[in-house]
């Protein structure tokens, strides 16, 4: 019975799987406040309060609110609500570990549904170079720092209120996620000050880089994103893990060709069994392209759910040359 | 204290206060009456509070007049108040009457607390029922915002007979600020039911005023008005205007009130409220678009030349 199960979802086909989960998220967290749903305001992924229908609030608003104090006060009561707010993310976070991003995050799968559309215009996706890609994988963690500190100069008296919220303000999910429950508010210019003159300005030309560069580079915000920075920090102790068997690993690439962050670790990595990259988004695609019995697998909780099989890559490979 | 046992202390209460002077107006404001005392208030979301270390308080003076600029404060009053915080938990409260009759109460818990004062006394045969009413909001980002949604609705109040509540807007939540050319909605009870017919005058701090009367379903609606007009660099989108209600109900019954008989009562009931300028005076679609674009466009260009220069082969110079 239990081999049965596990070559069930061995065998399964992870992007029908994916598509239809990212979906049914992606409706849930747009348009889940429209049914009462309220899941508080520590979720790790953008289920974007600026979003009417929202059924929940993405952990980071929560945290630049809080963080807007002195550091006196951040040392009392005030730190006991960022601790607090911090416990119910880690709980939340524990359980899915990055696959948040990989099924649940709402831009995330707008993301995915304009790559697409690349694909089925045909047009070539891009791919940075090493040397960039070490660059540009910082930027997520000073976006970190910046969304921290910024606040707290903000409630220090250094930073005007009216920079409150910075990273929401830069975030394209501010832009787009309302647009799909009808609202446009959020595509303005805010005149009332310098400030928010620049930082929505800012906001609006980061959703027109972020249009064109998710339309040529695969999940092209997500390796900027400081959600994703933080949720690397909190990953080690989660129950859903991306596991590898370096003996087993030929080395083939298959795995780094279909990841859209192109983490090469996923190939050139042999010793560690803990595989899993701050960049990684849990899509767990390079795991039904491994072509290796056991090379790669999904572990929850120390249970194998979803393992590489030669049965499966076959499967899987079959389907898609059919599908063309 | 439970509901109906505070409503009977409060109206026994009521016997032994000395009545505010009839045909006056009479309202609660957040205003403070001089530069100093305003220096510790600040605003937050839904007007004027004090920050304490535990949170905010709420302070409010009684005042006198039917328009916000002649309005005086009262000095003394101890006509009772009811607290009514958004746990719906219910106290007695009292002006503290130092300098003037003011009260302060602690807003601990996040929502909206009304603050109710009922004045009732005969005066030529004439039942006089003056119920000011204070609605006052205490919201902190920092609480979050998913409880909010349900805490939006008004109050409906069993413990005054005529009340006059103002109706959410389709868009509000707790960071609602009106603007000038949102539609005010308020709607007018006597005994719990909508009252038509009866008189309801806006005035604003610079004096504009309007009187409309209450339709079948004891509703009227203002139109507030845009009155804020500085130079553009001194323009600020937080410039709070304040706005004063007062509706007024005349019924032929007849009765005995402590002792006196009346033929007629007069309720009237007020209120306050603020606007700011509106949200379409300083945001800009077209600019928001106009930058999108050019992020889009210069990302695409970018794109293109970056992939044509890489596209293009190797060419060998010739110098000759």
């Amino acid at each position: 019975m239990r081999n049965k199960i596990s070559n069930y979802l061995n065998n399964g086909d992870l992007k029908r799987f994916r598509f239809w989960l990212q979906l049914s998220l992606f409706i849930f967290f747009v348009y889940g406040g429209y049914i009462a749903i309220n899941i508080g305001d520590s979720l790790p992924t953008f289920s974007c309060t600026y979003v009417d229908g929202k059924p929940g609030t993405c952990f980071l608003v929560p945290l630049q609110h809080r963080m807007v104090t002195t550091p006196e006060k951040l040392f009392s009561y005030a730190g006991t609500a960022i601790l607090t707010g911090l416990f119910y993310f880690t709980l939340w976070f524990l359980v899915f570990n990055k696959a948040w991003c990989g099924y649940a995050c709402p831009l995330g799968a707008v993301q995915d549904w304009i790559t697409a559309l690349r694909k089925k215009i045909g047009m070539p996706y891009a791919t940075y170079s090493w040397g960039q890609f070490k660059l540009l994988k910082k930027i997520k963690y000073i976006l970190l720092l910046l969304l921290i500190f910024i606040p707290m100069g903000i409630g220090s008296g250094i930073f005007s209120h009216d920079m409150g919220v910075p990273f929401c303000m830069i975030c394209p999910a501010r832009t787009i996620l309302p647009i799909f429950s009808g609202d446009f508010s959020q595509l303005t210019i805010d005149f009332s000050s310098k400030t928010k003159m620049i930082m929505t300005s800012l906001g609006m030309l980061i959703t027109g880089i972020f249009l064109v560069g998710a339309f040529v580079k695969k999940r092209f915000f997500c390796f900027f994103c400081p959600m994703s920075a933080l949720h690397y920090l909190l990953s080690k102790p989660a129950f859903l893990k991306l596991k590898k068997d370096g003996s087993k690993c030929t080395k083939c690439g298959d795995c780094y060709s279909v990841c859209d962050m192109q983490i090469k670790e996923i190939a050139d990595n042999i010793t560690d069994r803990n595989i899993l990259q701050d960049d990684c988004i849990m899509c767990f695609k390079c795991v039904a392209a491994c072509p290796e019995d056991g090379a790669l697998e999904v572990d929850f909780m120390g249970q194998p759910i979803f393992e590489a099989t030669v049965q499966g890559y076959i499967k899987r490979m079959e389907k898609a040359n059919k599908n063309g | 204290m439970s509901m109906h046992r505070l409503i009977v202390t409060f109206l026994l209460g009521m016997l032994f206060v000395n009545n505010l002077p009839a045909s006056q107006i009479y309202w609660l404001s957040d205003i403070a009456p001089s530069k100093e005392q305003a220096k510790e208030m600040r605003s937050s979301h839904g007007g004027m509070v004090i920050q304490g270390k535990q949170g905010y308080s709420k302070k409010l003076w009684l005042r006198k007049g039917d328009s916000i600029v002649d309005s005086t404060y009262v000095k003394q009053s101890d006509v009772p108040l009811i607290l009514v915080a958004p746990n719906a938990s219910q106290t007695q409260v009292a002006f503290s009457n130092k300098e003037y009759a003011d009260i302060t109460y602690e807003m601990k818990n996040e929502g909206y607390y009304n603050l109710f004062m009922i004045d009732r006394q005969v005066v030529d045969g004439v039942l006089q029922e003056n119920v000011l009413k204070n609605e006052a909001l205490s919201h902190s980002c920092r609480n979050g915002h998913g409880h909010v949604k349900d805490m939006v609705p008004p109050l409906y109040f069993k413990g005054t007979s005529f009340d006059i509540i103002r109706e959410r807007l389709p868009r509000e939540s707790f960071h609602l600020r009106i603007g000038s050319g949102d539609i005010v909605s308020y709607k007018v009870l006597l005994n719990g039911k909508p009252v038509s017919g009866a008189t309801v005058t806006m005035s604003t701090q610079k004096g504009w005023t309007k009187t409309l009367k209450t339709d079948s379903e004891g509703r009227v609606a203002f139109e507030m008005i845009r009155d804020y007009y500085p130079p553009w660099h001194e323009f600020k989108k937080r410039h709070m205007e304040n706005f004063l209600i007062i509706a007024k109900y005349e019924s032929n019954e007849s009765g005995i009130y402590q002792g006196k008989h009346y033929n007629n009562i007069h309720y009237t009931a007020t209120t306050a409220g603020n606007y700011y300028p509106s949200a379409r005076e300083y945001k800009s679609y077209a600019y928001g678009l106009l930058i999108g674009l050019i992020g889009l466009t210069s990302s695409i260009f970018f794109i293109y030349f970056h992939r044509r220069r890489r596209a293009n082969q190797y060419q060998e110079k010739r110098l000759a």
